[in-house]
C-alpha cells in the first residue's frame, strides 16, 4: 500500500505542475497569429474577395438579366439566368465571399489603418468596402449593414437599401476628409504603387456613382452632384484590375478562368452573345446588308466558326435545334488578363451628362455623352467613336432612352453588372413587347433575327414565372445562405421578383 | 471460447502432476443435458496441485496422492462438482446460467464477470467474428448487437464501415466507437475521398483472426472511465494469447479462404426508349430521353474521318450489369501460439494476408492488408509480469472514384439504354476513348475513365503496447502500460489531360468532344499521425466478512497525445495526358499545403465495484479531464457514474423455470472536448472562389502574398460537451438455459454540443465553432438467445435482437436558422436538399422544395401545366433515423455440421440518393416512363384561377412542350421531380439483408489425429445474400452513401458504387 502512496503521489504531483504547459499547446501551427496581422497582409486577398465576385459572379448573370448574354446550346449551367431567374441557392455565393472575404478583411484592415493612422490605406478600404455594399444593394435591396461583422451577433438585422447608401456615402465623405493625395497606401494590386490621389479620385467617382442612382430617391442629391462635378477629381483612366492576371491556374481574370480556361478540369462553355446586343451593334437592313457596325463589337465578342456575329435568344439552350448548334454561337472575347473594370470613364461622363440633361443643359449634356462614347471606344481600344456617335445620336427630349441605351452597349463587353443596375433605374433599354418565342422559332427550329427591334430588350422564352412578360428580374432574393441562419433575415415575398431596389421604384 | 478459457486457466493455474503414485482413477464427465461427453472439463484432486482436462470422449485418468480422495470437476458455464473418485466414474454436471458466469474484458482491459456488470456489455467471439470471412472485421456485428447500426458505405474493398451505438448523439463531432485493443485505444484513420471512406487503419487493420473476444460497451456508465472519446460507446477487442493447448504447449493454426464477389444491386432500367433529348433522336445525347425502339439500324456519335458508330436501335437490357466482372478475394492467416514448459511464458505470433478485388473491371478497385501481430508476456517473479504487443499493417488501396466528370459510375448510370458498354473495352479505338466517344457532355467512356484516374493509398501502421503489472500485496495490482499507435499513408490521385483538337471530327452534331477537355490534375498526400498513451493504474482486489463483500478499487491516471502531420502537393496542366502521377508532370507549379495539429489531454480516474454475497454489486466511477483544446483557463471538466446490479433470484428458491435473473441500473456522465484550434481567429492564405471553380484567385498572385481571416471563427469559452445516460436492464435465464434475454431502456442525452454552426455570412464568418443544443437517444434493447432444440447430436439455436431508438433534438437555439442548423445540403441549379438538426426533429431531417395543394389535396401547378414548387425550404417530414433495426441470428448444429445464418433488418429512415436522381434525369430509369411519355394532364391538378381560387387543370404535359407553350415532359422529371419536386430525391432505406449463411464441417476428431492435427474445419458461405429493400427503392442499396461513415454520411449518396454479394469457401487447420 506504501508504495502505491508514494508511486501515485510522484505522478500526481508531477501531473498538476506541469499540466498547464503541457496542455498549452492550441494554438495552430498553420495559421499566422492575429498580433501579426497588417493591412499589407490583408488587403490583396480582400481586394480579390471582391474582384472575384464582382468580376464573374455578379457578372455573369448580369450579362443574362441584361439580355447581352444568351446560352449555349446544349449546355445548362446558366439557363436559368437567361430565362431571369434567380434562385436563393445561387444567389448566396456572391453575398457570402463579398462578405465574408472582402467586407470582414476590409474592417480588419480600416480598424488597424485606424489605429496605425494610415489615412491613404483607410480611404483605400473604405473605398472598395463601399463599392461592393453598394453591388449588395444594388442586388438585393436590402441587406445587413448597421449589424453586420460581428459575430458576437451572427443574426444581423438588414437595412433598407435607402440606409445603406446613406450610411457609404457618409463613409466615404469621412474617409476622403481624412486622407491627403500623397499619402501612403497599403499593397494592394487596383492601384499599384500609387499613393492615395488614385484613390481619391476613384472615390470621387464611387460617390459620383452612388449619388447618381439616388436621383429620384433623395430629391436633394442633384445639388451635391453639381458640386462632385464641378470639383472635377475623377479618375482618368478606367478603374480596373488589369496588371495582376497571370496564365495560371487561380491567377486568371475570374471570369476567363471559368468559362474559358480549362483551369478546373473541364471547361465549362455557357455565355454566348445575346442577339438584342448584337443586333442593335450589327444592324442590317430589309435585304440583309450590314448597314451599321459597332466598332467595339469585335472587342466585346468573337465571331461564330463561320467569321459571323451572331446573338443568341434567352431562355433557351437550344437542346433541340439541329440548326444551331455550339458552333454557331459568338462567345465574349475575354483573356486571361482581360481587366475587371469597376468604374470606366465613360461612365462618369455618362453620368455627368445625365446631369446637365437633367438641368436642362442640352449642349454640356451632348458633349459628355460624346465623350462617354469616345471614352469607350478608347478603352476597347477601338477607334470609330463618331459612326457610333452618328448612329446613336444624343437626344435631349429622349435623354434617359439615348443614354441608357449607349450605356447599355458600352457596358456589354466590360461591366455587366452595372449595365443590369442602370437599364433597371433608367428603364432604357425597354421592353419592345417581342417575346423570345416569336424570335426563335422552336418547333420550325428557325431564328427570326429580323424581328429584334435594335436598342430593345424581349421576353425571354420561358420567363420565370415570378418575373413575367415585358420586364426584366429587378432583384435578387435573399440569399438562403443567410436567411437559413439569420433570424432576423426578411422574408423574400415572390411579388418582389418585380420590385427593384429604392433607387429604381 | 468458454472451453479455451477453461483451459486458459486451469493450465495457468494447474501443474499438471508428477507425484507420487498411489491410487489411479478413470473416469468420464458428461453434460446432465444431452448426456454428450465434455471435453477439456478440469478435474482436480483436492488439497494438491494435481489435476488435468478431460479428452475428446471427455475422459481423464488421474493418480491420486495419499490420502486424497475429493475431486473437484468443472467446466464453464456448468455448474462445479466435488465428489470422491471412484474408479470407473461418471460425473454429470449441470449447465449453469452459463452466460452470466462469462468473463466479460470491460473497461481499462479488466475482466469482470458478467453477473457484477450493471450495464449493458455485448460480447462476441472469435467464431462468430470470423464466420463470414469479412475482411473489416466490423462487418461481423452486423444485425448480432441490439442497439449497434453496422453500414457499409459501399462495397468498394478497403472501405471502412459505420458503427453507431445507440443512435446519432454529436451533430457536428465523430458518432463512432471507441476501439481499444488490448487496452490500448486505437485511433481511427480512414479517409474521404471521392466518395469513398477508405480505411487508412485503425479497426481495419486488425486481422479477424487475431482477435478472441470483442465486447460492445454501450452505456456511458460503461464507458466513463476511457474518458472523452468513449461518449459514443467502446468496443474492446482483447486479442488472441498463447495458451497450452491438449496435447502440447503450442499450436500451429492456419486459416484460408476464396471467395468471389459479384454486382448485387442495379438501378432498375428501362427498356422501351432510347438515346436522345425530348423524344427526338440525338447522336451525341446521353441518356434515353429518345424516341420508341424500333428495331432500325440507327448511326450514333460523332463522324471521326469519316467514320461514325452505327447499331440496332433496341433495348441492351444488361449493358450495365454485364459491365461488372466478377471480382476474387484471397485471405491467409497463420499463427503460432504457445507457452514456455514452466508456463511462464507465453507467445502468440501470427502473419495474415488479404486480398480483394472488386467488381469493377481491372484491379483499379482492390484492397491488400498484410498484418504481423506479436504477443508475449513474461512471469519474472511472482509478483512481476511483463508483456507486450506490437501489430504491424500494411494496405494498399485502390478506389475508382465517384461523382462526375470522367468517373466510371456516371458514365454507366448516364449510359443510353440502347448502346452496349462491354464492345467498348479497346481503347485503342478513338471510338472508346474521348476523342470520339459517343457524348461530349461531361462523361466518356467508363472503361477508359477506369484506366485513366487514379487513387492509390499505400498505409502503415504500427501499434501496441508494453505494459507491466506489479503485485506487491496479493490484493494489489500496480500497472503501468505505454500504448502507441502510429500510422502514416501515402495517397495519390490524378485524373488526365484531356487535350482534343477535334481535327478528325467531321460532324460533331453541335457539340464538339473537345469540351470534354480537362487539364489533368495530380495530387499526393504524405500523412503521418500518432497517437501515445501513458496508464498508471492501482488495482485493489479483496474479500471481507467471510468472503461475502467484494471490494475492487481501481484507480488510475491517463495521459494522452494525438498529433497529425500532413503535406499535400497538386499540380495541373499535365505534361503526360494520363498514368505518369507525379508532381513534376505539372505544367503549372506544384502547390504545396502543410497541416499540423497536436492535441493532449491528462485524465484522473477511478473506479470502485462493492460486491455482496454474489448478489448485489455497486459500482462507482469518476473520472476527470484535462484537454488542450479547451481554453486554457477552463480545460478542466469532471464526470461520474454509477451502476448498480442486483442478482434477484439468489432470493428465490432454485426452480426449473427461472435460472437467473438480473436487475441492472446505471447512470454515467461522458465529457467531450473540441478539436484542436478551435478556441480563437485564424487566418489563411487569400483565396476566393467562384461559382463551380474553387480557388479562382489564389495567393501568391503577382508576387505578392496576401492572408485572410478563415471562414470559421473559434470561440474563446467553449465548454466540454457532456453527455448523461441512464440505463435500466434484465438479465434472464429460464428452463435450463435455453432462453437468456437480456434487455435495456436507456435514455442518453448530450449537451453542450461543440458545433460548427453555418451564420450569415454578413457577421463575416461562415461557420463560428460554439456550444448549444441538446440531442436525446432514448430507446429500448432486446437480445434473446434460444436454443429450442437441445439433443445428444443436434442443437438448433435462435436469436433475436431488436432495438428502438428514438432521437430528438431537444433543444437549439432560436437565434440561428429558427431553431435548426444544416448538417449537410445539396444543391444543383435550383434544386435544394437540406439536412437538418432542428429543435423538436429528430436529428438528419429533409427540407427541400416541395410542390404545394389545395386544401382539398390537389396538386397546383402553373399556366404551364406543371407542379408549382415552394420557393422555401419546407419539412418533407422524413428523416435519416430508421424506426427499428433488428436482427434474426440462427445455427444448425449436428455433430461436426453447422449451417447458420444471419439476417438484419432496418425498418424506416430516409436517404438522399443522386442515383436515383439519375434515373430521371437521364430518363434510364424504369420510372420515366409515365403514361408511355406520351402527353398526360397530372392527376387531380388544379390552377389558380387568378382571383385566390382555382380550376381544374386542363394543360397537358408532354415532351418537347417547350415548343407548344405547355409544360415539358422530361422538365418533369427534372425539374419537378415527377410532381414530388426535391422529395423525389429521398429514398425509403428500409431493408431485410441476409447477411450470411455458413455452412460449416469439422472433421470428425478420429480423422483429424490421424494426420498428427488436432482441428479441421471446412466451410462454405455467402454473405449479403440477398437484400429485399423497400418497394419504392428500385435504385441502389440503402447503405449506400459517398459523405462519410458518420453523421454526414446519413445524408446519402452521389453516385455511389453498386452493392456486391460474395460466396466463397474457408479452410480452417490447427496443428
Amino acid at each position: 500500500m506504501k508504495k502505491l502512496t508514494i508511486i501515485s503521489a510522484i505522478i500526481l504531483g508531477l501531473g498538476m505542475t506541469s499540466c498547464d504547459s503541457y496542455l498549452d499547446i492550441n494554438q495552430d501551427p498553420n495559421s499566422p497569429t492575429e498580433e501579426n496581422m497588417t493591412t499589407s497582409i490583408l488587403l490583396p486577398a480582400a481586394e480579390m474577395g471582391i474582384a472575384a465576385t464582382y468580376g464573374n459572379l455578379l457578372r455573369i448573370p448580369a450579362g443574362y438579366f441584361a439580355q447581352q448574354y444568351s446560352h449555349m446550346f446544349g449546355t445548362s449551367n446558366y439557363v436559368d439566368y437567361s430565362q431571369f431567374e434567380m434562385s436563393p441557392v445561387r444567389s448566396g455565393s456572391a453575398y457570402s465571399q463579398i462578405n465574408r472575404v472582402g467586407l470582414k478583411n476590409l474592417q480588419t484592415i480600416r480598424n488597424l489603418a485606424e489605429k496605425n493612422e494610415e489615412w491613404g490605406t483607410y480611404l483605400a478600404a473604405t473605398t472598395l468596402r463601399c463599392f461592393a455594399l453598394q453591388a449588395l444593394v444594388d442586388c438585393y435591396g436590402s441587406i445587413p449593414y448597421s449589424e453586420a461583422l460581428d459575430i458576437s451577433n451572427p443574426s444581423p438585422k438588414y437595412d433598407e437599401g435607402q440606409v445603406v447608401y446613406a450610411g457609404i456615402l457618409a463613409e466615404l465623405e469621412d474617409a476622403l476628409s481624412k486622407a491627403n493625395a500623397s499619402d501612403p497606401v497599403a499593397t494592394n494590386f487596383l492601384f499599384q504603387g500609387e499613393k492615395a490621389g488614385s484613390w481619391i479620385k476613384f472615390a470621387n467617382a464611387l460617390k459620383l456613382r452612388i449619388m447618381s442612382r439616388e436621383v429620384g430617391a433623395v430629391p436633394e442629391v442633384e445639388g451635391k452632384i453639381g458640386a462632385l462635378i464641378a470639383e472635377g477629381n475623377f479618375p482618368t483612366d478606367d478603374v480596373a484590375y488589369t496588371d495582376c492576371w497571370s496564365n495560371e491556374t487561380g491567377q486568371m481574370n475570374p471570369y476567363y478562368s471559368e468559362e474559358f480556361s480549362t483551369a478546373f478540369g473541364s471547361t465549362q462553355i455557357n455565355v454566348t452573345a445575346n442577339m438584342a446586343i448584337v443586333s442593335t451593334m450589327l444592324q442590317k437592313n430589309a435585304e440583309g446588308d450590314v448597314v451599321y457596325q459597332d466598332p467595339r463589337l469585335a472587342a466585346f465578342f468573337d465571331t461564330n466558326s463561320n467569321g459571323e456575329y451572331v446573338g443568341g435568344v434567352s431562355g433557351t439552350n437550344f437542346s433541340t435545334s439541329g440548326n444551331y448548334k455550339a458552333a454557331y454561337w459568338c462567345r465574349p472575347a475575354m483573356k486571361y488578363d482581360s481587366p475587371v473594370y469597376y468604374i470606366q470613364v465613360a461612365e462618369v461622363e455618362f453620368f455627368i451628362a445625365e446631369y446637365y440633361a437633367r438641368q436642362g443643359n442640352a449642349a454640356q449634356a451632348e458633349a459628355h455623352y460624346n465623350a462617354a462614347i469616345e471614352a469607350s471606344c478608347e478603352s476597347a481600344g477601338v477607334g470609330g467613336a463618331d459612326e457610333v456617335i452618328a448612329q446613336f445620336p444624343y437626344n435631349q427630349a429622349k435623354y434617359k432612352e439615348v443614354i441608357g441605351v449607349a450605356k447599355w452597349l458600352a457596358l456589354s463587353g466590360t461591366n455587366n453588372f452595372e449595365s443590369w443596375c442602370e437599364l433597371r433605374r433608367m428603364k432604357y433599354p425597354a421592353f419592345s413587347g417581342i417575346s423570345g418565342n416569336e424570335l426563335y422559332n422552336a418547333s420550325e427550329d428557325k431564328l427570326n433575327t429580323e424581328l429584334y427591334i435594335p436598342g430593345t430588350l424581349y421576353t425571354p422564352i420561358s420567363v420565370f414565372d415570378k418575373v413575367g412578360s415585358n420586364m426584366v428580374i429587378q432583384r435578387w432574393p435573399y440569399p438562403s445562405a443567410s436567411t437559413s441562419s439569420n433570424s432576423n433575415a426578411p422574408v423574400f415575398d415572390d411579388s418582389e421578383y418585380k420590385v427593384p431596389p429604392f433607387w429604381g421604384k | 471460447m468458454e472451453k479455451r478459457l477453461t483451459m486458459f486457466f486451469v493450465s495457468l493455474f494447474l501443474c499438471v502432476g508428477s507425484v507420487l503414485a498411489q491410487t489411479k482413477v478413470t473416469g468420464t464427465v458428461y453434460s446432465q443435458e444431452d448426456g454428450q461427453p465434455i471435453i477439456g472439463a478440469a478435474v482436480k484432486v483436492d488439497g494438491t496441485q494435481t489435476g488435468m482436462l478431460t479428452d475428446v470422449n471427455g475422459r481423464f485418468s488421474l493418480t491420486l496422492p495419499d490420502g486424497k480422495m475429493t475431486l473437484t470437476i468443472s467446466y464453464l458455464g456448468y455448474e462445479s462438482k466435488t465428489l470422491q473418485a471412484k474408479n470407473g466414474m461418471r460425473v454429470f454436471l449441470k449447465a449453469d446460467a452459463a452466460t452470466l458466469d462469462e468473463v466479460v474484458v470491460t473497461a481499462m482491459g479488466i475482466s469482470r464477470q458478467q453477473k457484477t456488470l450493471g450495464y449493458s456489455a455485448t460480447q462476441l467471439d472469435s467464431e462468430e467474428l470470423t464466420v463470414g470471412k469479412m475482411t473489416d472485421v466490423t462487418s461481423a456485428l452486423a444485425g448480432k448487437v441490439a442497439g449497434v447500426q453496422i453500414s457499409a458505405s459501399s462495397a468498394d474493398p478497403g472501405t471502412a464501415n459505420s458503427v453507431i451505438i445507440r443512435g446519432f448523439s454529436s451533430i457536428n463531432g465523430n458518432n463512432q466507437p471507441l476501439y481499444v485493443v488490448d487496452g490500448v485505444p486505437l485511433q481511427q484513420t480512414s479517409l474521404l475521398s471521392q466518395g469513398h471512406q477508405e480505411a487508412m487503419g485503425g479497426v481495419s487493420n486488425v486481422n479477424p483472426n487475431d482477435i478472441e473476444s470483442m465486447t460492445v460497451l454501450k452505456g456511458a456508465a460503461a464507458t466513463a472511465i476511457y474518458g472523452s472519446r468513449a461518449a459514443n460507446g467502446v468496443i474492446i477487442i482483447t486479442t488472441k494469447s498463447g495458451k497450452k493447448e491438449e496435447a502440447r504447449n503450442f499450436s500451429i493454426t492456419y486459416d484460408g479462404s476464396v471467395q468471389w464477389r459479384t454486382v448485387s444491386t442495379l438501378p432498375k432500367f428501362q427498356n422501351q426508349f432510347g438515346q436522345g433529348w425530348n423524344g427526338k433522336q440525338t447522336y451525341i445525347e446521353n441518356g434515353s430521353w429518345g424516341p420508341e425502339f424500333d428495331g432500325s439500324q440507327q448511326v450514333y456519335g460523332p463522324i471521326w474521318n469519316h467514320q461514325q458508330l452505327i447499331h440496332k436501335y433496341e433495348a441492351v437490357d444488361s449493358n450495365v450489369k454485364d459491365f461488372f466482372e466478377t471480382g476474387v478475394t484471397t485471405s491467409h492467416s497463420v499463427a503460432l501460439s504457445g507457452m514456455s514448459d514452466d508456463s511462464k511464458m507465453t507467445y502468440y505470433l501470427s502473419y495474415g494476408y488479404s486480398s480483394d478485388d472488386g467488381i469493377i473491371p481491372s484491379d483499379k478497385d482492390s484492397y491488400q492488408r498484410n498484418t504481423i501481430a506479436f504477443r508475449g508476456s513474461y512471469e519474472a517473479t511472482k509478483w512481476l509480469k511483463i508483456s507486450s504487443s506490437m501489430n504491424i499493417a500494411k494496405t494498399k488501396t485502390d478506389i475508382v472514384g465517384s461523382y462526375q466528370g470522367t468517373s466510371f459510375i456516371d458514365g454507366i448510370l448516364e449510359f443510353p439504354r440502347d448502346l452496349s458498354l462491354v464492345d467498348r473495352k479497346d481503347l485503342s479505338s478513338p471510338f472508346n476513348t474521348p476523342e470520339a466517344w459517343y457524348t461530349p457532355y461531361g462523361i466518356t467512356n467508363p472503361y477508359w475513365a477506369i484506366e485513366n484516374n487514379y487513387n492509390h493509398n499505400d498505409s502503415k501502421q504500427v501499434y501496441g503496447k508494453i505494459q507491466a503489472d506489479i503485485k506487491p500485496l496479493k490484493q494489489l495490482t500496480l500497472t503501468y502500460r505505454y500504448g502507441f499507435d502510429y500510422t502514416d499513408f501515402d495517397l495519390k490521385m490524378g485524373y488526365p489531360q484531356i487535350t482534343l483538337d477535334d481535327a478528325l471530327i467531321n460532324e460533331d452534331y453541335g457539340y464538339a468532344p473537345s469540351n470534354m477537355n480537362q487539364d489533368g490534375w495530380v495530387y499526393s498526400r504524405y500523412y503521418r499521425k500518432y497517437e501515445l498513451n501513458h496508464d498508471f493504474m492501482a488495482n485493489w482486489a479483496d474479500k471481507y466478512l467471510d468472503g461475502k463483500l467484494d471490494v475492487n478499487v481501481t484507480a488510475g491516471v491517463n495521459m494522452n497525445e494525438r498529433s497529425n502531420t500532413y503535406m499535400t502537393g497538386e499540380t495541373d496542366g499535365l505534361t503526360f495526358n494520363t498514368g505518369f502521377w507525379d508532381l513534376s508532370n505539372g505544367a503549372t507549379k506544384a502547390e504545396l499545403s502543410e497541416n499540423q495539429s497536436k492535441r493532449r489531454l491528462v485524465g484522473l480516474f477511478g473506479d470502485v465495484t462493492i460486491g455482496w454475497d454474489d448478489m448485489i454489486y455497486l459500482g462507482l466511477t469518476a473520472r476527470n479531464d484535462w484537454s488542450s483544446t479547451l481554453p486554457i483557463d477552463a480545460n478542466s471538466y469532471f464526470y461520474p457514474g454509477a451502476t448498480l446490479s442486483w442478482i434477484f433470484t439468489k432470493l428465490i428458491p432454485e426452480n426449473k423455470i427461472l435460472d437467473f435473473g438480473k436487475l441492472r441500473l446505471a447512470y454515467g456522465k461522458t465529457g467531450n472536448d473540441a478539436d484542436p484550434y478551435q478556441t480563437s481567429a485564424r487566418y489563411e492564405q487569400g483565396t476566393s472562389r467562384a461559382y463551380y471553380g474553387s480557388d479562382v484567385a489564389k495567393f501568391p498572385m503577382s508576387g505578392v502574398n496576401a492572408f485572410q481571416a478563415r471562414n470559421t471563427i473559434g470561440s474563446s469559452d467553449l465548454k466540454p460537451e457532456m453527455t448523461t445516460e441512464y440505463e435500466i436492464g434484465l438479465n434472464l435465464a429460464f428452463l435450463n438455459n435455453r432462453i437468456n434475454i437480456d434487455f435495456a431502456y436507456y435514455n442518453r442525452e448530450t449537451k453542450d454540443q461543440i458545433f460548427t454552426l453555418p451564420v450569415d455570412p454578413a457577421s463575416g464568418y461562415a461557420y463560428m465553432v460554439t456550444n448549444f443544443g441538446n440531442v436525446r437517444n432514448r430507446g429500448i434493447e432486446l437480445l434473446v438467445n434460444t436454443t429450442p432444440i437441445r439433443t445428444k447430436d443436434f442443437r438448433w439455436d435462435l436469436g433475436f435482437n431488436f432495438s428502438k431508438n428514438q432521437n430528438k433534438v431537444l433543444s437549439m437555439p432560436a437565434s440561428v436558422e429558427g431553431g435548426k442548423t444544416t448538417i449537410y445540403s445539396f444543391s444543383a441549379g435550383n434544386d435544394a436538399v437540406y439536412f437538418y438538426a432542428e429543435e423538436g426533429n429528430p436529428m438528419g431531417e429533409y427540407y427541400t422544395y416541395m410542390p404545394q395543394y389545395t386544401a382539398d389535396g390537389k396538386l397546383i401547378v402553373g399556366e404551364d401545366g406543371q407542379p408549382v414548387l415552394t420557393t422555401d425550404l419546407i419539412d418533407t417530414g422524413k428523416n435519416m433515423n430508421p424506426d427499428w433495426i433488428g436482427g434474426i441470428t440462427t445455427a444448425f448444429t449436428y455433430k461436426g455440421i453447422s449451417l447458420s445464418a444471419a439476417l438484419d433488418i432496418r425498418k424506416g429512415g430516409y436517404m438522399f440518393s443522386r442515383s436515383k436522381n439519375l434515373m430521371q434525369f437521364t430518363g434510364n430509369g424504369s420510372i420515366t416512363t409515365y403514361n408511355q411519355r406520351r402527353p398526360f394532364i397530372i392527376p387531380n391538378s388544379v390552377v389558380s384561377d387568378g382571383n385566390g381560387g382555382y380550376v381544374e387543370n386542363t394543360t397537358p404535359i408532354m415532351l418537347s412542350g417547350g415548343d407548344f407553350g405547355v409544360g415539358d415532359y422530361q422538365d418533369y422529371y427534372n425539374d419537378y421531380g415527377w410532381g414530388q419536386g426535391g422529395e423525389a430525391y429521398l429514398l425509403d432505406k428500409s431493408f431485410v439483408k441476409l447477411r450470411n449463411i455458413t455452412l460449416a464441417y469439422q472433421l470428425p476428431r478420429s480423422l483429424v489425429s490421424k494426420l498428427y492435427l488436432s482441428d479441421i474445419t471446412l466451410s462454405l458461405f455467402c454473405n449479403n445474400v440477398f437484400t429485399w429493400t423497400h418497394k419504392s427503392n428500385t435504385f441502389i442499396d440503402p447503405e449506400g452513401s459517398t459523405r462519410g461513415n458518420d453523421l454526414e454520411g446519413q445524408f446519402g449518396e452521389l453516385y455511389v458504387n453498386p452493392a456486391c454479394r460474395t460466396f466463397g469457401f474457408n479452410v480452417g487447420i490447427k496443428f
